[in-house]
């Protein structure tokens, strides 16, 4: 009886412990989208007031932005410098590394196409499609927050209304 | 008939009952009905050979 009893409370911690992790999910990604709106802007202010070409920019980027981000950044530069693929190809197989990293793929979607409009010869063509990159996250993140207050408390009450279920039926 | 099944059965009901709140005050109203629906499974599940017992009992008791 002592090892049901103690089964019953290990499940119940390890689905509390899950509801506590998938309410947290939604705030990284938010977290993580603002963190790459603020690359984005010093990617536009690198373009704009620097002139930097964009594998110096980027390499400027990376060596300020954090965690894998600074990865993106540098590998984008590498990838650009060496003449490896074009900048849409290095952008998209960049997003998709990070898509695992707390990234929706709708987020990968809404910046996917930044890459082709970074590739273009005309700065003013990269500053307007930075421009609207950085508003299309700044349309998600007021409905993020909202969202995640909301999904946060139910994903927290479901695991440990969940755990108790389970042990329930297992009992 | 093993009392402890029914107190299962009233726990299930209650922890289903507030899941299904808590559902429908996120707005996922498909999965409440769901989370409903498994929880009436389960607990047939665990009745289903007491209700045949029952029907045995009344077809012996009347001779039907």
């Amino acid at each position: 009886m002592i090892i049901r009893i103690l089964g019953g409370i290990l499940v119940c911690a390890a689905c509390a412990l899950l509801g506590l992790y998938m309410s947290h999910r939604g705030t990284l990604r938010a977290r993580r989208l603002a963190e790459f709106r603020q690359t984005l802007v010093m990617l536009k202010s690198e373009i704009e007031f620097a002139a930097y070409p964009l594998p110096q920019a980027f390499a400027n980027i990376a060596q300020r932005a954090e965690g894998d981000f600074a990865d993106f950044y540098q590998e984008l530069s590498r990838k650009l410098a060496d003449k490896e693929m074009g900048l849409a190809e290095a952008w998209e197989a960049g997003l998709a590394g990070l898509e695992d990293n707390h990234f929706s793929r709708e987020d990968i979607q809404a910046m996917g196409g930044l890459g082709s409009a970074l590739g273009s010869i005309d700065s003013a063509v990269q500053i307007k499609a930075i421009d609207m990159a950085v508003a299309a996250i700044d349309d998600i993140l007021p409905h993020l927050t909202v969202q995640n207050a909301k999904d946060g408390k139910m994903y927290r009450r479901l695991g440990l209304l969940g755990g108790a279920l389970i042990t329930v039926v297992l009992l | 008939m093993d009392i402890t099944v029914v107190f299962q059965i009233a726990a299930v009901g209650i922890l289903v009952a507030v899941l299904n709140q808590v559902l429908k005050g996120a707005g996922r109203d498909d999965q409440a009905t769901i989370t409903t629906l498994a929880g009436l499974i389960v607990v047939l599940f665990w009745i289903i050979g007491y209700i045949s017992d029952f029907f045995g009992a009344v077809q012996n008791l009347f001779q039907l």
